[in-house]
């Protein structure tokens, strides 16, 4: 159902399907430029600016730190778009009586849960861990002998923890308030209100209280635990503790799926 | 039926709905978020706190101001048009002998006032539990004595003109929320912290530039933290502002009277 | 005297056609709009109240063009077909809402939606949230806000829809009501034998276009292409079935010796009738029952929808 109306498919998707073509190509450049392969794209040929393009790819471009950046970034997408997907699902089903279909059907509360928890996490997957399965793929397929593939096999691994980890936040967080509003858009503010208030609070507790509390927002921990996830020493980050950013997310995750499963075990079908 | 009366009529009967309604205990959790973070660095904070300056400027600027004004304005406004045409009730009021531009004022002054008084009681808890946090620096002078004043007047300006402007959105879209979560996540807050003509595109601009303009005690802690200030003048940002409210509402009450309704069975 | 005057009108949603080339006149008294699903008669409905403006062509209420205005809007009461109300509000409060819209004081307000309360027979449950009330409840608070500012023009769309049997009868008694007190009322249904009851002025629209208007019995004689179906009850129904095969009237006959019955068409009804008296007098064929199956609303709008 979701798939059929393409707007929203459309602009929710367009920017990371462009974004990952452009970084794969990049890869792909950077791996025929350092094999002195002049790819076939060009015909043969490659002009000037093909030839600029592939020596600043050989120089700055890391496949491995590609991935990494463009997971982290692809944060925000892979929140709008389970954001977007999945605050209607509970109470789009409530609003309409659709819920009363459902369960006039042999489906445990908990089937419906889980058939729409994973529905989300779907969409939300496509946006946070696709793109970086494309762009390793492309990147084994273009280095000599699989050599990308062998050296660095856990940045796959470690892409995916950190996208679970992000997306059973994000669609905990999008189905409790799906949970609790009437009307989608309630949902949908929920969401950005939560997102938003947590990133400004941490901001006031944080420098005028105590440092640890900038982890009071999600947005800093998952900082935190990317860094950690991607062994990215260096980089800058709020959250200093680790362990204090993994407490956090998940304390919230749990929350938010007992929220919403409370309320949907609740739930009375005639009302 | 006059323009007036019929507004009365429908602000009367918004009042009462939403008073009783769930957006009425979404906005005030949203109200109460400065308060309560104001309130837990006051329990927590030590005897060499931050100058009140910062701290005011980030709470009731970032948190309030930036944040959650805007939501409640959102949450408050954009139901205006919107939640008639999402509860299918808007037929009752198209066929009645009534202007369909005080289908807008009516309701819209009934969430104005509900926003105001939310947006004015969290300024002032928040200002009151705050304003003696901490030490006084030296390098930072003493706060003028009108500057709640001030900041009641900023509160008011932007409970207005956001929920003027939300609710003249709910007028052509569907999905008024939806429009509005980007301009205050999106826009605003990316349009409103690059240096240049940019900034003048967004509300934020105008109220920093009637809070801080003639703050310069605030101004300073202001650039201090978030590094540039690019300022309008008090006179320029207050005209700016009403001019937005105005133009929101008369471009929702042409629209609305024109606009057909096509609500499903 | 007419009182809607639509002349070829149209309404388009992007590529779909809702309406198309509509020329109808309808006069005082109770009319009922008639189609299947899809047929454009909400679509009919909301441009008469005003709701949407038309693609192309010209409709006229009471001498006015309907959209968004709104001195036309006190002699017209709309009751529409989305379950739609202001849940938090009982139905005293909801009625007397619109009545002060309308322009009366609170007082009169007040007053006048108790009497369309009582008119609409919703006794119990008044001071109760509308959001408490069952479907037929609901309904009726829904005539009442259309009833209660005495217009001229009653628009109705699917009525009957959620009401018991019971309430199906006071509603449509309540309509008669209306319409004897000089009311002209504009009934849209899918309950083809309760709009007969009601009427025998009917629209029957199917894909945005008008099919037919007039009286049922009209309207039926019309389809003279269509031949009349007669259902016969008699002892000797085997005997009487070759005798009326005869007929040059008669195209076919079906015979059921089981039940004693036998059905037939015959292309004139008139004729067929006449020379069945001549022959049951020479005869005693021992009929007991004859009626004609097509001569009901449902049977033309079969024919017609075909």
């Amino acid at each position: 159902m979701a798939l059929k109306r393409k707007l929203p498919l459309l602009l929710l998707y367009i920017v990371p399907a462009i974004a990952t073509c452009v970084v794969s190509f990049l890869v792909y450049l950077k791996f025929a430029a350092e094999e002195a392969v002049i790819p076939e794209a060009f015909g043969g040929q490659m002009g000037f600016a093909a030839q600029m393009i592939a020596r600043q790819a050989t120089t700055h471009l890391e496949a491995r730190m590609q991935i990494i950046t463009f997971h982290a970034n692809m944060n925000m997408f892979s929140l709008l778009c389970v954001a977007w997907y999945g605050s209607g699902l509970f109470c789009d089903d409530r609003r309409s009586g659709a819920f009363q279909l459902y369960f006039s059907r042999p489906l445990s509360r908990m089937n419906y849960f889980l058939g729409k928890a994973l529905c989300v996490g779907f969409f939300g997957m496509l946006v946070s861990f696709g793109p970086a399965v494309v762009i390793f793929i492309v990147a084994s397929l273009a280095s000599p002998e699989w050599a990308f593939f062998k050296q660095e096999w856990d940045i796959l691994l470690r892409a995916l923890a950190f996208s679970v980890t992000w997306l059973a936040l994000v669609c905990g967080l999008t189905l409790f308030a799906s949970s609790m509003a009437s009307r989608k858009s309630f949902a949908l503010l929920g969401v950005f209100c939560f997102m938003g208030f947590s990133v400004a609070v941490a901001q006031v507790l944080g420098p005028f209280v105590d440092s640890r509390l900038y982890a009071t927002s999600i947005l800093f921990d998952m900082q935190a635990i990317a860094h950690q996830i991607f062994e990215r020493e260096g980089s800058w980050r709020m959250v200093q503790e680790p362990w204090l950013a993994w407490t956090v997310i998940w304390s919230f995750t749990g929350l938010f799926f007992s929220g919403a499963a409370l309320r949907l075990a609740r739930l009375r079908i005639v009302e | 039926m006059s323009f007036l009366r019929t507004t009365a009529i429908l602000f009367t009967a918004q009042m009462r709905r939403i008073l009783y309604s769930k957006r009425a205990l979404l906005c005030l959790l949203v109200a109460m978020v400065p308060i309560s973070v104001a309130t837990l660095v006051r329990l927590v904070s030590e005897r060499e706190g931050p100058p009140p300056e910062i701290f005011l400027l980030v709470m009731i600027w970032l948190v309030l101001v930036q944040a959650s004004i805007p939501m409640i304005a959102l949450i408050v406004g954009s139901a205006a048009v919107a939640e008639e045409v999402e509860d299918r009730t808007i037929t009752y009021l198209l066929t009645r002998p009534i202007p369909r531009g005080a289908i807008l004022i009516g309701r819209w002054l009934a969430g104005l006032v509900v926003v105001l008084c939310l947006s004015l009681a969290s300024c002032y808890l928040t200002f009151k539990i705050a304003e003696d946090l901490g030490a006084v620096e030296e390098k930072y002078p003493p706060l003028p004595a009108d500057i709640l004043n001030r900041l009641l007047v900023v509160a008011a300006l932007a409970s207005l003109t956001y929920s003027a402007v939300f609710a003249a959105i709910g007028t052509f879209l569907k999905h008024p929320v939806i429009a509005g979560l980007a301009y205050t996540s999106v826009i605003e807050v990316f349009l409103a912290n690059l240096p240049g003509g940019n900034q003048a595109m967004t509300i934020q601009y105008y109220l920093k530039s009637y809070l801080l303009a003639e703050t310069p005690e605030l101004a300073k802690a202001y650039q201090e933290h978030f590094n540039f200030l690019d300022l309008a003048t008090p006179s320029d940002a207050l005209s700016h502002l009403l001019t937005i409210t105005a133009v929101a509402l008369i471009f929702g009450v042409w629209r609305l009277s024109r606009r057909q309704f096509l609500l499903p069975s | 005297m007419s009182l809607l005057v639509a002349q070829e009108l149209g309404r388009r949603y992007g590529q779909v056609a809702g309406l198309t080339d509509l020329s109808v006149t309808i006069g005082p008294g109770v009319t009922g709009l008639i189609g299947p699903n899809g047929a454009g008669k909400p679509t009919f409905l909301k441009l008469i109240v005003g709701e949407l403006r038309p693609s192309r062509g010209s409709l006229s209420v009471l001498g006015e063009k309907p959209f968004a205005n709104r001195e036309l809007f006190r002699r017209i009461g709309f009751a529409p077909q989305q379950d739609a109300f202001y849940g938090h509000l009982n139905a005293v409060g909801m009625v007397q809402l619109l009545l002060r819209l309308s322009g009366y004081s609170t007082h009169e307000a007040k007053q006048r939606a108790g009497k369309a309360l009582d008119r609409v027979r919703l006794e119990e449950g008044r001071e109760r949230p509308i959001k408490t009330y069952s479907k037929g409840m609901r309904q009726r608070v829904k005539l009442a806000q259309a009833i209660a500012h005495d217009p001229e023009l009653l628009v109705l769309d699917e009525p009957l829809t959620g009401l018991d049997p019971l309430g199906r009868r006071d509603v449509l008694r309540l309509l008669q009501e209306l319409a004897d007190d000089g009311k002209t009322i504009l009934v849209s249904s899918h309950v083809l034998h309760e709009v007969e009851s009601l009427t025998s002025d009917i629209l029957l629209i199917h894909r945005g276009r008008l099919l037919a208007q007039g009286q049922v019995r009209d309207i039926r004689k019309l389809l003279s292409q269509y031949p009349s179906r007669v259902a016969i009850t008699a002892r000797r129904s085997r005997d009487l079935g070759q005798a009326l095969l005869s007929f040059d009237e008669v195209r076919a006959c079906r015979i059921d010796p089981v039940r004693s019955s036998l059905e037939l068409e015959t292309v004139d009804l008139d004729r067929f009738l006449a020379r069945m008296a001549e022959i049951c007098a020479a005869e005693s064929y021992g009929v007991s029952l004859m009626k004609s199956m097509d001569e009901g609303l449902e049977a033309v709008f079969d024919y017609l929808v075909e």
